[in-house]
């Protein structure tokens, strides 16, 4: 029998061939001399620590002496494995790193990279990539936006398979936008990173909370007469379909010469609670003094914990002006509130990390699945540390309520927008530590005793790709499995009209 | 064999012609457009493009665009474009000699639809928006070029295959090629296949039922293919705009101007026309001897044939027609091509080139205009004796959208005030709002540099390295990123680094470019020199008194020992004279400048009931060029 298509057959072949066997083709060079100083690399992985089922670490060996492809050649050898890699873009196949990472388990991959010049073969330092036996929730959700300031075109919020390279679209704008009237889409949620229980927000065109209760698909608006605004930043209850929301005034305003930018800031805020199955909510907080944001759930669900600065308005101006004026006089404490599910009622509020008397303003209160840590992004000022460079991680041990700045993670850039995995023995966070301006996600494994090994990024496909990606990853949430409601899907029931929340009182 | 190849020679005769028109009345449009549009050498450029139905078709015109950078290539290649869809149109409709000017509306359309454009080539969403018709629709007729000429088996792949593989890679393009098959399909229904064909298949007479299913099919697959891709394949468009996808968007905010998509709506109609009359023109094909295809003879209609004379003189009117036609619907603004020709010298630090068309021009200028000339003239060092030497103005541009600054010239006027960080928003919020472009990129990177953001710097001057032409310009920059002598050395950047030296505060320019620089600079607390020049410059040109004295006394402290620049003497003679708030009468103003105050004060009571425009045309021959004239006679200059 004939074959239908060899002429287009067989050079695919060929090239499928080649691209498998890119790494078993290539050969370690037989004499080499060594270098004390470690290659050059990006990203990053010199000496990182990583889950046991993360995708391959894809890196570029930079330096600007390759004279060629060819020149570079990288081996990965442990657990009596090796991996040898051929060309400046050190790209493993995923199959054979799943082998060498599992064989590696609780121990270290070693990394050598070979680089000729002139003839000579040239084994930089050796280093380790450390291969952690605990495991990572295996996918992560963020929203893909360009770091602009008012615009918006595309946004999408995607979802990555941290096992392999496999990306998809959880819901991407364009679906229901128009030219005449953009849409906005912000603030995805899941509960205890269940894909199946997922909320975000519309804004604009098609407006509204979309929330997914295990495939049904609920659009609610929010905005009651009682309330300042829709819900905002939001905090699944662990158990329940509650959904708690900060309620937020936010203004933006543009530095003239600071490299931040920009600065965003509430001029009031407050929390709700939303339930989703009665289509209630009720207010959690409304200070008049006080500008309430970010909340976070005790793994336990007993707990509320949130963010909040005291600022007293001055009556001459709005409170928005005023803020915009003293921006930099606006610090948040963390706070929490005990939770009663049976009334449905909060307690009074305790204070549990005072960052105003450090001088300092505590933002995004994310507690550890075993309830001990408290992870916070920490600035000098206001709430919005996504564009404050100064802003770090802070660690507070929940037993003792002993405070310090997480080093081990910690860059001169921004770190901002972290979440637990599910085991609690990783993190994930947003930082712009790589250019200034574009955030990505880092990973890093915690133990038990609050340390954390030096982060590192999210690896992609290609290496070269984050360096070319003009968009931020924004708000990084582990996930447990992939969500299957398809983005046409939630087109469809954002097109619908939204259910208006009833508001039935408060605390 | 001159009438065999007629059409040819006149579809190249009309490419030479409007290469040539082209090249020297919108040269300055090309290279502007590429500057406007972006093309990486990319596997994740590709990808991106391809996320959408018609996104390989924005890849390719993008491709193109980049050619531009030479504007004799961008020219060549976009009426080379324009004939090949010209020649295709000729050979999928068998259009015959005598009706050969007809090929030249297609080309005339897609010239239209380049150079009508004006001020809307800042406002372009589409990738690649330049190549993406000729190609788009070249990619249509010559489909139908194919199907026509395909034995039956492979027309029947053809149907099927051009909405399910051409509409996800050109969009509508694709729709439009499967209406087109399946209008030829309809008109061809018993008539002969040519042999030939590309399947090999004899000629022979086709059911006339084959024809109308397929037509239907075909008809079908157009409306249900997008749904499909909709549904199932992207998820980058809106179900509202599945069918126009790969056309180009002409919104501006909330508005719609439909009016823009003329050419394009032409366009189609002329080829579906084209196709309906296939028949007609299809010579009939003798029994036992298939037709030659491509072989131009009579009509078959009875009637006597019009004479030679009377042919070529009704081609001669048709060509000059279309020729006049086309004229008539290019754009024209002079005030256009000024602003273009500025913007070039502003990115070459040309400023004496920038003061040159200012000073050329004896139309009253656009507020962009104004302030690139306004910001050449400081660079030039010659803000206190040029500043009013050209024309001032508020002349609307010509165009039906509301015209920003900020997203025509004004990053690179926020750039070379120091204003980095405002140049640095603007392109970003554009970079989003109409994709990104080399322009933007170009001027992120020196904002980067200008910053010492090096790793940031290193991220866009990477972006460029993937360019075909600004690889070597980028790395130019990275040289300055991190290196501070390096960078005040700098030719063009050098003379931005003393401009930082200012305080960091809160602010918002609403998209109201002139009026928030002008209060920015005007209240800067530096003292370099060149800072209070500039302080200075923007306080006389705000008009504001109170704003004046401090910026002229910060001047003067910083400039002992120099002249007092003359402008800067005439006003500080009229605020002094107007509100006696500053004593200026120990103030050693030059004899000239008083004189000059006088004359113009006496003129004034000479023109006593004459309106603001009737003053500005009695004061200009003899104090056009003073302060006093500007100060008095610009009232109702509108900016943004």
């Amino acid at each position: 029998m004939k074959t239908r298509f060899p002429i287009i057959r067989m050079p695919l072949i060929c090239l499928l061939l080649l691209m498998l066997c890119a790494c078993r083709q290539a050969q370690v060079p037989a004499t080499y001399g060594d270098s004390q100083e470690l290659p050059a690399i990006y990203p990053d992985y010199v000496g990182v620590t990583i889950p046991v089922n993360m995708a391959p670490l894809r890196f570029e060996v930079m330096g600007d002496a390759i004279p060629s492809e060819g020149s570079v050649v990288t081996r990965f050898t442990g657990g009596g494995m090796e991996l040898v890699c051929n060309g400046r873009k050190v790209m493993a196949d995923e199959d054979e790193w799943h082998a060498l990472a599992e064989k590696c388990r609780n121990g270290d991959i070693t990394v050598e990279v070979f680089e000729q010049r002139d003839g000579q073969w040239t084994r930089y330092k050796p280093f380790a990539i450390h291969v952690s036996a605990d495991p990572i929730d295996p996918w992560l959700s963020y929203r893909l936006i360009s770091p602009s300031y008012i615009t918006f075109e595309e946004l999408t919020i995607n979802q990555r398979c941290l096992e392999s390279f496999d990306e998809r679209i959880v819901y991407d704008n364009l679906l229901c936008s128009t030219e005449e009237n953009g849409q906005c889409v912000n603030c995805h949620s899941y509960q205890r990173g269940n894909p199946d229980k997922m909320q975000f927000h519309a804004r604009i065109a098609y407006g509204g909370t979309l929330i997914n209760l295990d495939g049904k698909l609920i659009k609610t608006n929010l905005k009651t007469d009682s309330t300042l605004s829709a819900g905002v930043y939001p905090a699944w209850h662990p158990t329940r379909n509650l959904i708690a929301y900060s309620t937020d005034v936010t203004r933006q305003m543009f530095h003239t010469r600071d490299l931040n930018k920009i600065e965003v800031f509430d001029g009031q805020s407050d929390l709700i609670l939303y339930d989703a199955d009665r289509g209630e909510v009720r207010t959690v907080e409304n200070r008049s003094d006080e500008l309430e944001v970010f909340p976070a759930w005790s793994p336990d669900g007993k707990y509320l914990y949130y963010s909040s600065a005291h600022y007293e308005h001055e009556d001459t101006i709005s409170a928005e002006a005023s803020v915009a004026v003293n921006y930099k006089s606006i610090k948040y404490n963390i706070y929490r509130k005990a939770f009663d599910e049976l009334s449905m009622s909060f307690g009074s509020r305790e204070l549990v990390f005072d960052a105003a008397a450090l001088g300092l303003s505590a933002t995004l209160p994310r507690i550890s699945p075993d309830g001990r840590w408290l992870l916070l992004s920490v600035g000098e000022w206001g709430c919005f540390h996504i564009w404050h460079r100064d802003a770090d991680l802070w660690l507070v041990d929940l037993q003792t309520r002993e405070a310090r700045s997480f080093d081990e993670v910690n860059s001169p850039d921004v770190e901002a927008y972290h979440t637990w995995s599910s085991n609690g023995r990783w993190m994930v966070f947003s930082s712009r530590r790589t250019d200034g301006n574009f955030t990505r996600p880092f990973f890093a494994h915690v133990d038990g005793l609050g340390r954390a090994t030096k982060p590192f990024e999210l690896p992609a496909a290609d290496p070269d790709y984050h360096r070319q990606l003009l968009k931020s990853y924004n708000i990084p949430e582990l996930m447990t499995g992939p969500v299957t409601v398809s983005p046409q899907q939630f087109a469809d029931a954002l097109k619908g009209e939204a259910k208006p929340a009833a508001f039935v009182g408060g605390r | 064999m001159i009438r065999k190849i007629y059409p040819l020679l006149l579809v190249v005769a009309a490419m030479i012609a409007a290469t040539a028109g082209v090249v020297l009345h919108d040269g300055d449009t090309l290279f502007r457009m590429q500057e406007l549009d972006l093309f990486l050498y990319t596997p994740h450029f590709l990808q991106q493009q391809a996320a959408q139905a018609g996104g390989l078709l924005g890849y390719v015109g993008s491709y193109f665009t980049q050619f531009c950078y030479h504007p004799l290539t961008g020219a060549l290649l976009l009426t080379g474009w324009a004939a090949v869809l010209a020649l295709v149109t000729w050979g999928a409709f068998r259009v015959r000699a005598t009706w050969a000017p007809v090929l030249l509306v297609p080309m005339a359309l897609v010239l239209v639809a380049s150079f009508s454009l004006g001020y809307w080539i800042y406002y372009l969403k589409l990738r690649g928006h330049l190549f993406s018709m000729p190609i788009g629709f070249t990619l249509a007729v010559a489909l139908t070029w194919l199907y026509r000429v395909a034995g039956n088996r492979l027309r029947a792949v053809i149907i099927v295959m051009t909405p399910v593989v051409v509409y996800p890679l050109a969009g509508c393009y694709g729709l439009l090629a499967t209406v087109l098959i399946a209008v030829v399909g309809w008109r061809t229904q018993g008539a002969a296949v040519p042999r030939g064909a590309l399947a090999g298949a004899p000629a022979r007479k086709v059911e006339g039922r084959w024809y109308a299913v397929s037509a239907v099919a075909a008809l079908l697959m157009a409306v249900a293919v997008p749904l499909v891709c909709y549904r199932y394949v992207f998820c980058r468009t809106a179900i509202g705009d599945i069918w126009t996808a790969g056309l180009p968007l002409f919104a501006v905010g909330e508005v719609t101007y439909y009016a823009r998509y003329l050419p394009y709506a032409a366009m189609a109609i002329v080829l579906v026309a084209m196709a309906a009359m296939t028949k007609a023109q299809m010579r009939p094909e003798k029994p036992g001897k298939p037709g030659k295809s491509g072989k131009t003879g009579k009509s078959g209609k009875s009637g006597k044939p019009l004479p030679g004379w009377a042919v070529a003189a009704l081609h001669v009117a048709a060509v000059a027609a279309v020729a006049w036609g086309s004229w008539q619907l290019w754009y024209k603004d002079a005030n256009f091509h000024r602003e273009l020709a500025m913007a070039d010298c502003v990115e070459r630090c040309d400023w004496q080139g920038v003061l040159d068309t200012s000073f050329a021009s004896d139309d009253e200028p656009t507020r962009m205009m104004v302030m690139y000339k306004n910001l050449a003239v400081f660079k030039s060092g010659r803000a206190g004796s040029d500043l009013y030497k050209y024309r001032d103005g508020s002349k609307a541009p010509a165009t039906e959208i509301p015209v920003r600054m900020v997203q025509v010239g004004g990053k690179a006027v926020y750039l070379h005030y120091g204003v980095v960080n405002f140049c640095y928003r603007w392109c970003m919020e554009d970079g989003v709002e109409y994709g990104w472009r080399v322009e933007y990129l170009k001027q992120m990177l020196r904002c980067a540099v200008l910053n010492g953001e090096q790793a940031l710097a290193r991220k866009y001057a990477e972006l460029l390295s993937h360019t075909r032409y600004y690889g070597d310009w980028a790395e130019h920059y990275l040289l300055l990123a991190g290196n501070a002598d390096a960078l005040a050395q700098d030719g063009e950047l050098g003379s931005v680094v003393p401009l930082l030296d200012y305080d960091d505060h809160l602010a918002s320019d609403r998209a109201f470019m002139e009026t928030f620089l002008l209060s920015e600079l005007s209240h800067r607390q530096s003292d370099h020199p060149l800072c209070t020049e500039l302080s200075l410059m923007a306080a006389m040109l705000l008009k504001d008194i109170p704003t004046f004295w401090p910026a002229f006394f910060h001047y003067a402290n910083t400039h002992q020992g120099q002249a007092m620049p003359r402008y800067f003497q005439e006003a500080a003679l009229l605020y002094g004279n107007l509100e006696h708030q500053v004593d200026i009468s120990r103030m050693p103003f030059d004899a000239s400048v008083v004189e000059c105050y006088k004359q113009f004060m006496q003129f004034a009571g000479q023109c006593q009931g004459m309106n603001e425009h009737q003053m500005r045309d009695a004061f200009y021959p003899s104090f056009g060029d003073t302060f006093f004239y500007n100060y008095y006679l610009f009232h109702d200059l509108t900016t943004n």
